[in-house]
């Protein structure tokens, strides 16, 4: 080919370029807000259901008596328990540090993981690292007893 | 059978068979131009059939394996990695070569890599070897590495050169968020804060201030998202901008990097030669480009790796090259929404890390070429040549696949369970 | 995980923020600076396109042929030798050592760097493509004529716009040089700077033209100022050291505002800046485009520079008449004089009409952009009749121009080079009063005297040959 015919062509070949690659733009900016909607759907559904609950922990006793007994706190996924306000469930008492111990539900049950020198005790047992806790296991955290239900899940 | 189907539709993903066909003309046009620019060149021409095919076949098959896979995020890599490839051959064939093998060693890497994260449980088995491996390699290199401008960070293998900054990269997201996952009190993050620190000093002696960078930015990054100590993380950046303060005062090299980024055009011909020229090749290709082989970027400094923003912003033009940051943040967006959607912290975290790297990274490539920046001589994401950025970004790049994967089989499972419940609640 | 996402979703929005600022500031880069980058004597693309493509023609605004390529490729002239020096600076040389020259600056479309697909298939059989034509919005004749009467011992500039649609009409600048022999000039004039566009580039200091920025200020900010009167004995202490002296040092006796500004009372207006003070003028000189950053599309334009900080109250009144530290440059100065015309409107200088390809395709490059209201209308109507004063009864006299009303400013700038003492540079700045022929003009000859008998009288020549011819 010679120089000439190559540089029309290439010359030409700017504009498909160009057009390509705003076609491809507008198009992944299009699929990628419908899946995102897709994605808010199926997890507003989930949601909606209340059937997405894994893991329910139940008051069953406050040293503080300022919470209420019997109150169900449900954990979704990975949980955070504590005094601050940005963790996930949030308590009311003294005897709750800031961040006091993070739950999360595995294939086997619910991990515990306290945090720092957190007080944190499973079935009576203090937790140092961590520990697997199963439906019906007493778990307290500074001086609040908790119930733990789990639901089955199908994996 | 209609049930299911039922089941499954608000789950069916929009296709992007349109976007695939498009990238695989755009690569397949390139190349195919290419293979005539100067006499006639076979090897372009089996490129032009081999790199689409690349893309299209990962994505189908990947897709079709693991329904879970972020096909977005997979597409955009890739058409980058194509991108990249041909402005590379555009510049010399031989590179472009090495480049596609890489590349091809990426995206088995990059698989590994989600199978990994999607599948292994155990993660905290490798923590101690990774550390280790890190520390390791960045000591061996001040001791056996090569310099190239200014900044001791290369292992010469001989055959192949090693760059363990950017693996390093990769381990320290990996370690950051196995820890911060797990714990939140400063107490208990000392182990993993002295190994960063370690990392961040070490490339530090390895005067490689972009990685410096990275790595120290994604740090504070993860940390802040797990714990919200905006506090800790404002001292660590005061603290940091004083130690830029300092090197700048200690070190002239860092002084002639600033007084050229202030003015380049006072040293057009030594100093501020790479930005000068990157600005011109800009300017030369003007908002269309010049076309396929028709402009000069050769005429760029490192235009293969450092600056190959300004190669392909010349030859493709500005609206190209806009494009291409915009595909970079659409990749970014869906990597965070994947750390929004995780169910735990680790892979939140993974993602967080991966997307902080990647953005990072881009930012202060694309700003320095285009001057409005310091220059810190670091890679563009999937597009600059380099056998050693270009595995360590599959490697991220297999992080975020494989929280994807995790992601959409927990939401897939969770729903499935809330649409049974609901309906035998009925 | 409440929180985490939380801070996922600010760290994406961290990263967006920033992806949007680089994305803004590349495009506005390249809008900027682009033809700033692509000229400069780095890009070594130019010099090789010089070699493959043939330049395509410069014309002026008649259509008049000020530079083509013959068939042998050389660059030639078809134009006397006495219009290639008149309009040496505009058209530039091939070797760029006039790098604002059009043959640079302009190289893109006279290059062909942005030819389009319908170019170059026009071109498809020809052995070496053509860049594209470009057309000037100089008037060749009038810029000649210029030059004819220009004192012959004197440098200096005069540029001449339409003040409505920015159209340059003229912009001289001497020491000249003849465009075919680029490299052909004494050592003298290489010591003069025969190769910068003063009337671009050249940075003089503005004297009395300046009064025109302290008159707006003051009428700004200094209620019923017109009203006032100045008492004037031709020296006025304004320090131990410091003395404020009229050029003729014999005072003016009682004056209005209005005869101050006509006769150019330096002690009226040395006062003024005194009441004033650095920082208001120095805001009112900022917003006419001092030391700000002109980026026009045709054409490099130094901005004047008013100092970042004044030493004492002897400079503030010395910097109120335009001596001191400040500099001026005659283009930008023919824009202010234009932006009173145009009822404070400025608009910004344009250099290129259309661009003509070898498809026979035209690109009309004039567009007329508004680059700054500089004055409200009230105190634009009083700068109007004050500067129509000095021309008709003031400094400006010899500036007038039968048929048409003009207004002006002279000034008789003091240059105290360290070489001993030289005759002051004459200033005349002005405009045509006039819908047909809304032309500004500003002119410096460079140590010629008096402003208003030097530069006014020049100026209304000008002025009267572009009512004239200027189509």
């Amino acid at each position: 080919m010679n120089a000439s015919a190559y540089e029309l062509l290439s010359a030409m070949a700017r504009y498909w370029f160009i057009g390509l690659a705003l076609f491809i733009l507008f198009r992944m900016i299009l699929s990628v807000t419908r899946e995102i909607r897709i994605e808010r759907a199926v997890s507003d559904e989930i949601g909606e259901m209340g059937t997405g609950v894994s893991a329910t922990l139940i008051l069953m006793s406050d040293e503080d008596r300022k919470l209420k007994k019997g109150k169900m706190y449900v954990i979704e996924g990975e949980t955070t328990i504590g005094h601050a306000r940005k963790c996930d469930i949030y308590l009311k008492s003294r005897s709750i540090k800031d961040v006091h111990c993070i739950l999360s539900r595995g294939q086997e049950g619910l991990l515990v993981v306290p945090v720092g020198n957190a007080f944190v005790a499973l079935n009576g047992v203090p937790v140092t690292k961590k520990a697997l806790a199963n439906d019906g296991a007493e778990l307290q955290c500074g001086g609040l007893v908790f119930r733990l239900r789990l639901e089955e899940n199908d994996g | 059978m209609d049930n299911r189907r039922k089941n499954t539709a608000p789950l069916k993903k929009p296709d992007i068979d349109w976007i695939l066909l498009a990238m695989a003309l755009f690569e397949a046009t390139a190349f195919v131009l290419l293979a005539f620019y100067n006499g006639f060149d076979a090897v372009a021409l089996i490129l032009a059939m081999g790199v689409p095919m690349l893309l299209v076949a990962q994505v189908l098959l990947l897709g079709r394996a693991f329904p879970h896979l972020d096909k977005y995020i997979l597409t955009i890599a890739n058409f980058l990695c194509g991108i990249g490839l041909i402005v590379i051959y555009r510049l010399s064939p031989e590179k472009a070569l090495k480049q596609l093998l890489f590349y091809g060693v990426g995206v088995i890497l990059m698989m590994v890599m989600t199978a990994m994260i999607a599948r292994f449980r155990q993660w905290s088995k490798f923590r101690i070897p990774l550390m280790v491996l890190s520390i390791g390699s960045l000591a061996a290199t001040l001791v056996i590495g090569k310099e190239t401008y200014g900044a001791k960070n290369w292992i010469d293998f001989g055959f192949f050169t090693l760059q363990p900054s950017e693996f390093v990269k990769v381990a320290l997201i990996l370690c950051l968020a196995m820890d911060l996952s797990e714990k939140r009190t400063i107490a208990q993050l000392v182990p993993v804060g002295v190994f960063a620190m370690g990392c961040v000093g070490l490339i530090v002696l390895e005067k490689d201030l972009g990685a410096v960078l990275i790595c120290f930015l994604v740090c504070m990054t993860v940390y802040y998202t797990a714990t919200s100590n905006l506090l800790l993380v404002l001292f660590g950046l005061l603290g940091a901008s004083g130690g830029a303060v300092l090197m700048y005062k200690l070190f002239p090299h860092v002084q002639t990097r600033v007084a050229i980024w202030k003015d380049p055009w006072a040293t057009p011909e030594d100093g501020g030669h790479q930005i000068v020229q990157s600005l011109i090749a800009i300017a030369s290709g003007g908002v269309l480009g010049s076309g396929i082989g028709l402009g000069s970027p050769n005429k760029v400094p490192v235009a293969t790796s450092d600056f190959i923003f300004a190669a392909l912003c010349e030859e493709f033009g500005i609206i190209i090259g806009l494009v291409i940051i915009a595909l970079y943040a659409i990749l970014f967006i869906r990597g965070m929404l994947l750390a929004m959607r995780a169910r735990s912290s680790f892979h939140a975290l993974l993602s967080v890390g991966v997307i902080t790297a990647l953005a990072l990274q881009t930012f202060m490539i694309i700003g320095g070429v285009i001057k409005m920046i310091p220059l810190t001589g670091v890679t563009l994401p999937f597009i600059s040549y380099g056998g050693s950025s270009m595995l360590s970004c599959m490697l991220m790049l297999g992080i975020l696949q494989g929280v994807s994967i995790i992601v959409g089989e927990q939401d897939e499972s969770q729903w499935r369970m809330a649409r049974r419940r609901g309906e035998s609640g009925l | 995980m409440k929180e985490i996402r939380k801070n996922a979703r600010g760290i994406l929005s961290v990263i967006l923020i920033a992806f949007a600022v680089l994305s803004g500031y590349f495009f506005y880069a390249i809008y900027a600076y682009g033809t700033r980058w692509f000229t400069t004597p780095y890009n070594t693309r130019l010099s090789k396109a010089k070699s493959s493509v043939i330049a395509g023609d410069i014309l002026d605004r008649n259509g008049t042929v000020l530079a083509t390529t013959d068939s042998e490729g050389t660059r030639t002239y078809p134009i006397s030798s006495d219009a290639r020096k008149a309009l040496s600076h505009v058209i530039g040389d091939t070797k760029a050592n006039v790098p604002t020259g059009a043959e640079t600056f302009l190289s893109a479309d006279l290059l062909g760097f942005s030819s389009g697909i319908f170019d170059r298939a026009s071109q498809f059989f020809a052995e070496k493509r053509r860049g594209s034509d470009v057309q000037l919005t100089i008037d060749a004749d009038l810029q000649t004529y210029i030059a004819d009467i220009f004192p012959d011992e004197d440098n200096g500039a005069v540029a001449v716009i339409n003040y409505k649609t920015g159209e340059v009409l003229s912009l001289y600048s001497k020491p000249e040089y003849d465009v075919k022999y680029p490299d052909d000039y004494s050592e003298k004039e290489a010591e003069q700077g025969v190769l910068i566009n003063r009337a671009t580039q050249g940075r003089y200091a503005p004297g009395s033209v300046f009064k025109i920025i302290t008159l707006a200020c003051a009428l700004e900010n200094i209620p019923n100022v017109q009203e006032r009167t100045f008492d004037c004995e031709g020296v006025y202490a304004v320090t131990e050291e410091m003395d404020l002296k009229d050029t003729d040092g014999e005072g003016h006796g009682e004056l209005t505002l209005k005869e101050a500004f006509t006769k150019s009372c330096n002690i009226a207006f040395g006062q003024l800046a005194l009441e004033l003070g650095e920082d208001k003028l120095r805001a009112t000189a900022e917003r006419l485009g001092f030391n700000g950053n002109f980026l026009f599309s045709d054409l490099i334009v130094y901005e004047s520079l008013f100092p970042k900080s004044i030493g004492d109250e002897g400079e503030l009144a010395w910097t109120g008449v335009g001596q001191g530290k400040l500099t001026a440059v005659p283009l930008h100065f023919c824009m202010i004089a234009g932006a009173i015309g145009n009822d404070g409107m400025m608009v910004e200088p344009q250099l290129v009409m259309t661009v003509t390809d070898n498809a026979g395709g035209v690109k009309n490059k004039l567009n007329t952009k508004n680059y700054q209201q500089c004055f409200s209308a009230e105190i634009n109507s009083v700068l109007q009749e004050y500067m129509i004063a000095t021309v008709e009864e003031g400094t400006g006299k010899k500036a007038q121009v039968e048929g048409y009303t003009v207004a002006g400013k002279t000034g008789t700038a003091q240059v105290n080079s360290s070489g001993g003492a030289y005759d002051p540079h004459a200033w005349f700045v002005g405009y045509i009063d006039s819908d047909d022929c809304p032309y500004a003009i500003c002119v410096v000859v460079e140590n010629g005297g008096s402003g208003g008998s030097v530069a006014g009288k020049l100026a209304g020549k000008i002025l009267k040959k572009a009512t004239e011819i200027v189509k």
